[in-house]
Formats: structure tokens, sequence, C-alpha cells
């Protein structure tokens, strides 16, 4: 999944020179490569110092740790490769986790329940969109806003205690397998290939680009720059509801306390995985990777027994080691 | 000259029948004052530590419904869990000059300044939780209940023939709660390595926040007290046992234990586990009730905090001295007396009887008005 960069030029509306997205694309392109290399060799790293890493059983065990900040990841991708970022996430997968569970626990058909939750973070995401572009408030203060909103929603709903199914099968996702792979590690893969494919071979998934790229070029172009934004903010939501939902099959009830951090940790998968925060490049695949790296890094230091306070530390460190990695490589690539 | 004289006899008489006048309207003032502050309902001021997450929103209501049933005004503050805002509402409390202040206070090192404003401000004041220097003090026992889990917990394992050699302990702290909080989880595994042959004893202060695998028998994570946070630790930990180990699961509250649950059942290793909660939460007395690995749950009544703070307070109104920590209703429920103290619905029915160093809230007669506690009718 090569990484992609705001093309504004190419459709008149970008006004960057071809050297420089030209030389952007390649820094991009290296970082990612950087990210990966930094990835093989922190497997290296744990597979050589834990007995318990290398298996099969932890290989899904990161996988199932990581699913429900990779949706989220995923929505902010959009955002930031838009130009913007979304806070809110931090509300919204509460919120779409204490629904889901109010939904599932009043007898509603479980896609029923999924689809109502996606569309509550949805209606979050289209006031995200309707006040950045509308009102026009920077994205900053606009999605920290609607996150304590959100937040505040979701411990009203649930009264601030964790709410449990009452029928297990409306944890469908994680209830049921194929093989050992539970159904929303199946659905993570799922939505990042369609993701990948519109941002990368749909005009859709150009307009991103070039709004992150040059977003006043893109409105001289002719784009509904406004309109693309509130849909990205909404899609962002949603699938931050939607991964409140898959949290919530996982652990079988609802709570206001989960997802707590996943705007900062998705805005840090983001960026690791080659994004810039001023918007215009990034990608599913990098986002992916940066997912991944910092899943094994927290994984493997559990496993290594290393105490919480110094986990904290050292995925810092390692976050900074493996941005900077990156960045020297690109750098010298030229 | 006679005019002048006259004129001060007038005087005298009016500056006497003047005084007279304030005298007796002082007095009636007074007396006034007198029969409306006797009036005056006892006025309480309380500042929970957080008006999120059940434990704190039931403890916060528990207290004004206790308040509220003894006819006392009842004010209410959210410190928000944050130093600032706790400084900033007790400056706001005793601007209001309540009778007695309740502080719960979440941020330990805060403790003095706290005490500076209320003794300046001449308002007594009980600390719940967290001790403030000078103040009376409410509060659980963790390291008992601990203690107290683990004694039930080890005799069920003994009977299924587990040792220290198949078994390992798994305790999920919430390392930045301090000490005090997670001395739950360091008493319960001590006390269950004292108990269980085979298991690594080791000496309660060598458990630390850092401490993250005790010999072979002993796995601390931090599941940061909550669902999601302790999910996920107990998964990796999993990933470190055999499929075949026993595993006694244990945390510091019920958040915590239902997310290492999950991890637990997720992994299909349920039928070699033993579990106890601690809370007394809805979703762990099911749990208990229904689940024949959940053998024990640590309950410490929050709900029902507010009748004790409010005697405490009464007793404390009254001149009454408490003794250093009032300790709150804190009981091991285990399937057997669960239906005793909760009902079907998970509501409490009834409290334990009063321990010896709490006999002074008897005489408060606020208890007896609840007509819920053990051994005290109304």
């Amino acid at each position: 999944m090569n990484e992609h960069v705001g093309m504004g030029g190419g459709m008149s509306a970008g006004g960057r020179d071809p050297e420089s997205v030209k030389s952007r694309w390649q820094s991009t392109q290296a970082q990612f490569f950087g990210i990966g290399a930094f990835y093989v060799a922190v497997v290296i790293f744990f597979a050589l110092t834990s007995d318990y890493f290398f298996s099969y059983s932890n290989a899904l065990n990161i996988l199932t740790n990581v699913t429900v900040i990779g949706i989220v990841a995923l929505g902010q991708t959009l955002a930031i490769v838009s130009g913007g970022f979304d806070l809110s996430v931090s509300g919204v997968v509460p919120l779409g986790a204490v629904t889901f569970v109010i939904f599932g626990n009043a007898e509603m058909a479980t896609p029923a329940a999924m689809l109502l939750a996606v569309l509550v973070g949805a209606a979050v995401g289209v006031c995200n969109g309707l006040i950045v572009t509308k009102v026009g408030i920077n994205p900053l203060i606009a999605t920290l806003g609607t996150l304590s909103i959100a937040a505040g929603l979701a411990y009203a709903l649930s009264n601030g205690v964790t709410i449990p199914m009452k029928n297990i099968e409306v944890g469908v996702l994680a209830e049921r397998t194929y093989g050992r792979v539970p159904y929303y590690v199946v659905t993570l893969i799922g939505l990042s290939l369609v993701i990948w494919f519109a941002m990368r071979f749909t005009v859709i998934g150009r307009r991103i680009y070039a709004i992150g790229g040059n977003r006043e070029a893109s409105r001289l172009a002719g784009l509904r720059v406004d309109e693309i934004t509130i849909a990205i903010y909404a899609t962002c939501a949603g699938l931050a509801a939607f991964a409140g939902v898959v949290v919530s099959s996982q652990l079988l009830a609802g709570s206001a306390t989960v997802g707590a951090d996943a705007a900062l940790t998705s805005i840090a998968s983001v960026i690791l995985g080659g994004a810039a925060l001023f918007g215009g490049v990034g990608g599913v695949g990098g986002t992916l990777l940066g997912v991944l790296v910092l899943g094994t890094i927290a994984n493997g230091m559990a496993l290594l027994m290393v105490p919480a306070f110094y986990q904290q530390i050292a995925t810092g460190v390692i976050l900074l080691l493996a941005v900077g990695f990156g960045r020297f490589r690109a750098v010298m690539s030229g | 000259m006679s005019k002048q004289s006259l004129t001060r006899r007038e005087m005298i008489t009016r500056l006497t029948a003047l005084g007279l006048t304030v005298s007796a309207a002082t007095a009636m003032t007074a007396a006034v004052s007198r029969r409306a502050h006797a009036a005056d309902p006892i006025r309480i001021s309380f500042a929970n530590v957080f008006e999120k997450g059940e434990l704190f929103v039931q403890l916060g209501n528990g207290i004004e419904n206790a308040a509220e049933l003894m006819g006392y005004e009842f004010r209410r503050y959210n410190n928000e869990f944050d130093s600032e805002k706790t400084m900033a509402n007790a400056r706001l409390m005793v601007q209001d000059r309540p009778d007695l202040i309740l502080e719960y206070n979440g941020v330990e090192g805060i403790g003095q300044a706290l005490r500076r404003i209320f003794d300046d401000a001449g308002v007594p004041f009980i600390a719940i939780n967290v001790p403030i220097p000078g103040g009376h003090w409410f509060n659980l026992v963790n390291q008992e209940i601990g203690t107290d889990t683990a004694n039930v917990v080890v005799p069920h394992a003994k009977a299924k023939g587990w040792t220290g050699n198949d078994t390992t302990a798994i305790i999920i702290q919430a390392s930045a709660a301090g000490v005090e909080v997670n001395d739950c989880v360091r008493y319960f595994y001590v006390t269950a390595a004292e108990t269980m042959d085979g298991m690594t004893k080791i000496k309660p202060e060598d458990i630390s926040a850092t401490t993250t695998s005790i010999g072979d028998t002993g796995i601390q994570v931090d599941g940061a007290g909550a669902l999601e946070e302790s999910y996920t630790a107990v998964k990796n930990a999993l990933q470190t046992l055999p499929d075949d180990r026993h595993i006694l699961l244990y945390s510091v509250n019920d958040d915590s234990t239902l997310g290492g649950w999950r991890a637990i059942t997720e992994a299909g290793r349920q039928e070699n586990t033993i579990v106890a909660g601690l809370g007394g939460s809805v979703a762990a007395l099911g749990e208990l009730r229904n689940n024949p690995q959940w053998i024990a749950e640590g309950s410490v009544f929050a709900t029902h905090w507010g009748q004790y703070l409010i005697a405490m307070a009464t007793a404390v109104l009254n001149g009454v001295e408490p003794p250093p920590l009032t300790k709150c209703p804190q009981l091991v429920l285990t399937p057997d007396n669960v239906d005793k103290y909760y009902d079907a619905e998970g509501k409490v029915q009834l409290l334990p009887p009063l321990v010896p160093e709490n006999e002074y809230l008897r005489d408060t007669g606020v208890l007896q008005r609840f007509n819920n506690v053990e051994g005290l009718t109304g």
C-alpha cells in the first residue's frame, strides 16, 4: 500500500510545483519504509527477548488489541490527510459503545443497533464538519468541544455505570470467529481495504488529498470543499462510533470510560505512519503500520513485564525515535 | 439656664428612653435571631471527588439523600479529581459558612492546603477516603478487604486441589490511585501466599506500583481501574501462562475485574480460574449469583456511605470526638450470604453490623432512622 501525497497541481488546484510534490512523495515513501524497517526491528527485538512473543497466539493477541484503535485511526487518516484532525473520537468511541449496548439491550436487531450507534457517531461528525466549515472554528477547538459533549452524553446515557449486555449474541463481532480470528479483526481488514481503495483510486480520494494539499486552491478549482470536509468528519466519527461497537462487543458491556486515549493514539499512529499534520500526505498503509508499531511495543513490553510507568516513557521515546528514523532516511534519500 | 437645664433633663430622659428602646430592640432581635437560628437547618457542604463513574455518583447521591432525610441543608460540589478545582471548591464552600464540610479530595498532596482553608474559616470537616491532616477521617480499609477476600478464595482453591505449584494470582492494580487503594490487591496476594502452599511469599511493602511479577506465582498488571485497560492487560498477561495453569483473579474494583474476567473467558480459561471482585456493582453481584467461578465480592456499600457520614457529621456537631478512622461498612460477600445483603436488582437491603469503633454512631440516632443496619432497629 503505497502512501499518497496531495496532487493538487495535477488538478490545477494544488498550486505546487511538480518537483516539490515529487520530493514529498519520495519523502513519504522513505518514511513509510523507514517505519516498516523499524517495525521489523521491533519484532525481532521482542522475539529475541521474550519467550512468549513470537507465536501465532500472540500475533492474534496483538491484532485483537489494535483493532479498536485501528478503526479509529482509519477515520483519523481521512481527517488528517484533508488538513484537519478530530479529537472528538475520544468522546464518540464511548458514545458509540454505550448507545450500541443500550439499543442491543432494548432487543433491537444487532445490525440495526450497530447502524444506529454509527449514525449517532456520524451525527457528531456532521456537527464537527459544520462547525469547522460554516462557523469557521479551528478543528482543534471544534472537536475538543464536541469531545466533551459526546463523552458527557456517554456518561449521561449510562448514568456513569458499566452496562452489561443482556444477550451476549449482541457482541457478535467478538463472539464469532473465522478459525481463531474474531469477526472484528476481519472487519478492520475489510474497512482498511475499502478506505485504501477509495483514497487511492477514486475521485473522492484524490479530492481529499487535494483539499489537504491546498484548501483554497481546491475551492477555486471548483471542488465542494465544505461538503467534502463535512463528509470526512462524519465518516471519521462514524468509524469511531463503530470502534465503540467493537470495544463493547469485546467487553460484552458498554462503558463511558472506554476509548479515553483514542484521539491521541490514533493521531500518533497516523503521524507515525508518515502523514503530515498539515495535510495532503498520508495513507491507510502507513496508518496501519503506525497502529501495529504502537500495539506491538505495548504488547512486547507487557510480555517483558515492564512496569506501566516505564511503558509510557518507553512508548514516547520509541515513538520519537521511529519518526526520527523515518525522517533521517527521508533526508538521506534526498 | 432653666431652659438649658430643662433641655438637659429632656436629653437625659430621651437618651434613657433611647437606651431602653435600643436594649429592648437588641434583646428582641437576639431572641428572634436565636429562634431563627434554632429553626435553621444544619448546613452541610460536600465536595465529591468526581461526578463520573458508578461508585462516585452513587456515593454522592447517597450522602445527599441521607442529608435530605435528616432535614439538613445540603450543597454538593465536584472536585473533578483535580487539585485546583478542589481548592477552588474549598474556598467556595467556606464562603457559604456551612456547619460542617464533607471533603472527598482525590489528591493526597494538597491536604495541608485544604486544612488551612477549613481551619481559617473555623469549619469542622470530615475527609472521605483520602485523609486530610487535622480532620476527621472516614474510609474503607483496603488492607482488610483484600485479606478477607483471600481468606474466602484460598480455601475454595485448596478444595479444588490447587496449590502454588500450579496456580498464579493475577492482581490488577490501578497504579495512579496510590498505595492505599492498591492495598487490597497487595494484601490479597500476601494473604493468599501465606495460606497456600507453594506460592512465593512476599512482604506487602515489597509489592509496589512497579512490581510486575512475584516469583512464578504472582503477576501484577495495571488496569487503571478501568474495564478496557484491564481487559487488554490481562489478555497480554495470559500469553505468559500455560493453558493449564490455575488462576486467581482479583483487582481494585469491579470494572477492572470484569475486564480481566472477560479476557479470561475469551481465552477459554474460565474453568481454571477463580475470581473475586470488589465494589458490589450490579454487574458483579450478578456474576456472584450466577457464575460459579466468581466466588467472592468485596462490598463497601458505597451507596450507603451517606447515612454513616451524616451520622458522623451529627456526632461531630454534637461535640463527639470520633476515632482516628471511622470505617465504612464493609464485607466480603459470597454466594451464600449475598441475598441477605442485596436484593435481586442489586439494591442494598441490609448493612453489616456496626464494628465496635463505630458504636458512637449509634448514639446520634441517625442510623436507626434508616432501619437497615444489622443489629440496629429504628
